[in-house]
Order: structure tokens, then C-alpha cells, then sequence
């Protein structure tokens, strides 16, 4: 990990627990990488290759009560806010970091933003998010507690969204973390896990999800679902 | 494969974030509130370049204490906005090199 990124990650996420925000959002895209890596505590094939961006999910079952103006707690690292056009989603912006909120998409869908007011900040809305927040766990990382998706979950959800890309490059680069992400879930003994998040997962889902593992000729996996 | 679009995600990242620090580097109040002490007595201008020339404008014997804040707080981020847009044309740089395949990734 670049020194300089994850020590400005590290302070984010120290001043979201500060002010108690940390435990009401979860950590979700190619930033919980490095956090798996140290929840399973050892060694693990799993692909560093991530971008700036770190997205946090907040969940519409929890609501923040806690009021924190964020655009203005992380102005003296250096953020500033950008509107992402046309719909106007706010986004923290660093040249070492991005920082956006999403909630999950539901119904007919708009392109609205989904207002985040008690933050100042805004969340994006993105379908197929709801498997994330529905199995987390809490990881002890730098002694700040993050709570983040389970990881047998964010690997299937990856399998899931690669299936739905139009761009090849991020389709292929969600198969390969998806893949390395569950590997390291079976080597890590808690297989059991797969078979059982597997089997809660919608139809249709499932599908592309085998469709992916097949293609890939991932056996030891398929072995692993009870297919 | 995949490494391309992962950066030429972070290209167009690093352009739309040079232009909104520009933006927000132009909205920071213009100039440095600084004091003069004449004949024992403190005095406030703020200091800016107009057309080249230092320019000195007078603000009065007492300034309210938010508005010095609000000058050392501009003064700060100035700084660091500056050195963000100088890192992020380091980065469009390097990025738009690696894409034509002219460095190594």
C-alpha cells in the first residue's frame, strides 16, 4: 500500500470513528482488500490492484443521527468537494483519495441522489447493493473498528456486477478480485460459508454467478457450492 | 487487460479533480491579511498582486478575529490546494504516458 494513500485512509477513517459515523457506514469496494488481508491475518493471492476511490454504503434501515458537516472535517487534508454531473453526486475529492457515499437503488430507480443532509454530503444509488449490507463483519484495523462486507459476500456481489458491465477492462478486473476474494475464503476454512451464502442468493443471480465460474474453469470452487 | 481501464479511470479522475481544485483555489479569498506597526501602532491590509503590482489595502486598526481566521484558514488551503494541482499534473502526466504505452506499468 502506497504510504502516503493509506495513511490518509487510516485518518479517515479514524476521524469518521471520532465523531461516531464509522459504525453506522460500511466500507465497500477495493479498499476492504488490504482490510481481508489482515482479518484473515495471513498471506493470500489477493489482488492490491484498486483505485482511489473509497466508497462507503450506508444502509436505509440505519439511520445517522449523528450530525457531522464531513466536507468540512476532511477540508484540512485537503478535500474539496466535487459534483459529479449531470445528477450532482457528491464526492470528497484528494489526489491520493475519492471518497462517495451509495445506497442501495430500489423500485422503478431514479437518478436522483439520495440525500445524506445530517453529513452534507449525498449518496449515489446503485442496485444489487443489499447483499453487502446484509452479512458484515467488524474488523479491528490500526485499532479503529471498521465494519465492512462480509467477504464471501463482496466476492459473489463481484461475480454478480461483472455479469452487468459493458466495459470489458472493469468486468474482467471484477471477475479476477470476485475470484480472489472467494479463494481466499476457501483457504481461510470458512467454505461452509460459500455454500451457505450461495444458497440465499436469487436465481437469476446464481446463473451468473456459475456462468463466470465455469468460464473461468474455477472447479475447486464450484466443488465448494455443492454443484 | 483490466490495468488500462483501471487508468484511464484514473486519467479522467485526475483531470476533473485538477479542474475543481482550480475552482476552488479561485474561490479562496484573494490576498494575505497581514499587520503593519507604525509609529507603535498596529494597523491590518491585505496584501495581494494586482497586474503585477504588491497592492496594500487597508483594513483598519482592529480586524474582527473571524476574519483573521478566515485569512489564515485561505492562507492554508491555498498551500495545499497548490500543491494537490502539482501532484495531480504529475499524475495526468504519468497517466497519459503509460496509456500511449510510453512508460511501464
Amino acid at each position: 500500500m502506497d504510504k502516503i494513500q493509506s495513511e490518509l485512509f487510516l485518518e479517515i477513517l479514524r476521524r469518521l470513528d471520532n465523531t461516531g459515523i464509522l459504525s453506522r457506514i460500511i466500507l465497500i469496494g477495493s479498499w476492504c482488500l488490504p482490510i481481508y488481508r489482515h482479518y484473515y491475518s495471513r498471506e493470500s493471492n489477493l489482488t492490491t490492484l484498486r483505485t482511489r476511490d473509497i466508497d462507503f454504503l450506508v444502509s436505509r434501515k440505519e439511520e445517522i443521527k449523528e450530525k457531522v458537516d464531513l466536507p468540512k472535517l476532511l477540508e484540512d487534508l485537503g478535500f474539496i468537494e466535487d459534483y459529479k454531473f449531470p445528477q450532482g453526486h457528491i464526492r470528497l475529492v484528494h489526489p491520493e483519495l475519492i471518497m462517495e457515499f451509495l445506497v442501495e437503488e430500489r423500485g422503478r430507480g431514479s437518478e436522483e441522489p439520495y440525500p445524506l443532509p445530517f453529513l452534507s454530503m449525498n449518496a449515489q444509488k446503485i442496485r444489487l447493493l443489499g447483499m453487502l449490507e446484509e452479512n458484515t463483519v467488524t474488523v479491528e484495523f490500526n485499532g479503529i473498528e471498521v465494519r465492512l462486507p462480509h467477504p464471501v459476500n463482496y466476492g459473489f456481489h463481484k461475480l454478480i456486477i461483472s455479469s452487468r458491465r459493458r466495459n470489458e477492462d472493469k468486468k474482467q478486473k471484477d471477475i479476477d478480485t470476485g475470484l480472489s476474494v472467494l479463494h481466499m475464503c476457501r483457504e481461510n476454512e470458512v467454505g461452509n460459508i460459500l455454500a451457505e451464502v450461495y444458497e440465499h442468493i436469487p436465481q437469476k443471480q446464481k446463473k451468473s454467478i456459475i456462468k463466470i465460474i465455469n468460464d473461468e474453469k474455477e472447479y475447486d470452487l464450484l466443488r465448494m457450492l455443492d454443484i | 487487460m483490466a490495468i488500462k481501464g483501471v487508468l484511464k479511470e484514473e486519467l479522467d479522475n485526475s483531470i476533473r479533480m485538477k479542474e475543481s481544485y482550480e475552482k476552488a483555489l479561485a474561490k479562496l479569498p484573494v490576498g494575505s491579511l497581514i499587520q503593519k506597526k507604525i509609529k507603535g501602532h498596529i494597523y491590518y491590509y491585505v496584501v495581494l498582486r494586482e497586474n503585477g503590482d504588491v497592492k496594500f489595502n487597508y483594513q483598519g486598526k482592529n480586524v474582527p478575529d473571524d476574519l483573521k481566521e478566515k485569512y489564515a484558514r485561505a492562507k492554508e488551503l491555498r498551500k495545499k490546494y497548490r500543491n494537490n494541482i502539482s501532484q495531480l499534473k504529475k499524475q495526468i502526466k504519468f497517466l497519459k504516458g503509460a496509456l500511449r504505452g510510453q512508460d511501464s506499468i
